[in-house]
């Protein structure tokens, strides 16, 4: 009885092979030498060797696969963010790193703490505050009120907000085991829903009722409670729809974009278009048009990534968060106590739901809300978030992964 | 480097993307499939068995070795016994071990002699970890386990 891990070292380097082939072609894409993406290739590179070999070393039990999907959605980020803007891409860079140390921090809180008990309560004032301070004194972007601006530095507190819902959700789901003491936690998420929904931020409003949705059939099994929220769920939408127009437009715009060309539509059209003249194969790095699409560095990277790597990198890129959200629930499925469960659950849903939502808005398949994918997109409190959440997995799977070894090992069997 | 030839290169460098990422995708999808099936088989084979006989005096070549238990076994020398134990001074069917709520019970068969941690037996005797248990010339020590009851669930 011994379990012996794959060598994942071939994915390691055709990952990196990718990200200096890619960098190295933008450099000299403009006719001269460009130092910049020489600096980038070499920091990416780095970072991504230091960071996996390190935490493979001290972590024996380490999810390997969630980081490496991970980290090469973070290479093709860097890739397509240097080709629209290599300032862009520098400070993306910074935010990954960053993001690195975040990680690392949440999978050690992870791995020690069982939950979070008290402070729940805590977690929910600060979340019901940054959501209410975004209402209050937040600058609107791209018609979603969800900046607030310290000094020079702006963040999105929906995004830190979304953490501290999971870790909430896991506490409720996994502690109350009665429907009646559960109310207070409902009334909170309502609440929150409620004020991402005000301040026009509809994505994330989204996203947040389908996580609450799907994690709590998975944590309660309750499948007639959980028709019910999705009865109100539609209710709420049919009726955002006809009371605010921001809603009205979205559907509208979504339904026809053409006809709007000149106005509204025209984001959904570039995206579209750019998708097309793509083809299979992609127009190649560098030579197609991504500029005028508008938020192409961040909401619409997938239809950049579609154009210039062709429409199979885009399905390829669905298919790694498809591998991605499938470990997640493995890990989830494996979790020694219901805690762990949920919160890995949480974060899963809460990313695939993510790529979900904003992948399907740029294909027109679904209307269009602003959000972010996760890891690829530029913006700093976007790749904190999602690496926040990818630490959480990988605590839990580790605490999985030493559970399993004793097991083993008191059988006499090894883990190598 | 002159801009068409660059452009070249780019163009003809679509089909290494599409391939790196492609070789990318099915090594993961390949790695992480083959790793949970062995998981998923070891954890079974772990998970079926309540604990562990490791055999310590007798004939040279059995010291050492391991017999998992699981909720119900037979131990004896037939071939077909859960627990076998191929030497002459253990009876055919010698011995029941099995599981019953929370302890693990041994019950001796027939005339054979069972004795644990050196007192004969003949009614079903619950069982710790550390018991040694006497089968004819045949010294083994009991090991239960302990992780599956820490667990939540």
């Amino acid at each position: 009885m011994i379990i012996k891990r794959k060598s994942t070292s071939l994915i390691l380097w055709f990952m990196i092979l990718f990200g200096i082939s890619g960098l190295m072609l933008l450099a000299f894409i403009k006719g001269e030498f460009d130092p910049g993406a020489l600096k980038l290739c070499i920091g990416i590179v780095a970072l991504i060797l230091i960071q996996y070999n390190v935490l493979k070393g001290v972590f024996k039990h380490l999810e390997r696969f969630t980081l490496l999907i991970a980290d090469f959605l973070c290479v093709l980020s860097l890739i397509v963010l240097y080709r629209l803007d290599p300032d862009i891409a520098a400070r993306q860079f910074v935010w990954i790193v960053i993001g690195n140390a975040a990680m690392v921090a949440a999978l050690l809180v992870i791995r020690k703490i069982y939950n979070f008990g008290r402070a729940n309560w805590l977690f929910m004032a600060i979340m019901v505050a940054l959501l209410g301070s975004t209402l209050l004194f937040a600058r609107a972007i791209g018609g979603a009120k969800n900046w607030i601006d310290i000094g020079s530095f702006s963040f999105q507190p929906s995004e830190l907000a979304k953490i501290l819902f999971i870790v909430v959700t896991a506490y409720f789901l996994s502690t109350r085991k009665k429907m009646r003491s559960l109310w207070i936690y409902v009334i909170f998420t309502a609440a929150s829903v409620g004020l991402l929904v005000l301040s026009k931020d509809l994505g994330t409003a989204l996203l947040f009722c389908g996580t609450f949705l799907v994690v709590f059939y998975a944590g309660t099994g309750n499948a007639w409670l959980t028709l019910g929220g999705i009865g109100v769920f539609g209710a709420g939408a049919v009726g955002s729809y006809y009371l605010f127009s921001h809603v009205k437009v979205r559907v509208d715009v979504w339904r026809d974009p053409w006809s709007l060309y000149n106005d509204q539509g025209y984001q959904i059209v570039q995206g579209l278009m750019a998708i097309a003249s793509g083809g299979l194969l992609g127009s190649g790095l560098g030579l197609g048009m991504p500029g005028v699409i508008p938020a192409a560095h961040t909401d619409y990277i997938f239809a950049v990534v579609s154009e210039e790597f062709g429409l199979i990198a885009g399905i390829m890129l669905i298919v790694f968060y498809l591998v991605f959200i499938i470990r997640g629930i493995l890990i989830a499925l494996r979790a020694r106590s219901a805690f762990d469960a949920l919160l890995v659950f949480g974060c899963t849903v809460m990313l695939s739901l993510q790529s979900f939502i904003i992948i399907g808005g740029v294909i027109k398949l679904i209307p269009l809300t602003g959000i972010t994918l996760p890891f690829l997109s530029y913006g700093g409190s976007s790749v904190l978030s999602a690496f926040l959440q990818l630490g959480i997995i990988e605590g839990v799977a580790i605490k999985n992964g030493e559970s399993d070894e004793a097991e083993i090992a008191e059988m006499g069997g090894e883990f190598v | 480097m002159s801009g068409s030839m660059v452009e070249v290169v780019a163009y003809i460098m679509r089909y290494w993307f599409v391939f790196a990422m492609f070789v990318i995708l099915v090594a993961v999808i390949y790695a992480s499939v083959s790793e949970y099936r062995q998981r998923k088989y070891v954890m079974e084979e772990v998970g079926q068995y309540v604990g562990y006989l490791e055999i310590e005096s007798g004939p040279e070549a059995f010291i050492g070795e391991r017999m998992g238990i699981r909720e119900e076994n037979t131990v004896g020398r037939l071939a077909r016994s859960d627990i076998c134990i191929e030497d002459y001074s253990v009876a055919k069917t010698h011995a029941l071990l099995y599981k019953k709520g929370e302890e693990l019970f041994l019950s001796p068969m027939g005339r054979a002699v069972t004795m644990v941690n050196g007192k004969k037996i003949a009614q079903p005797q619950i069982l710790r970890t550390g018991d040694v248990i006497t089968l004819g010339e045949i010294d083994v020590r009991v090991f239960i386990k302990r992780t599956r009851l820490q667990n939540d669930y």
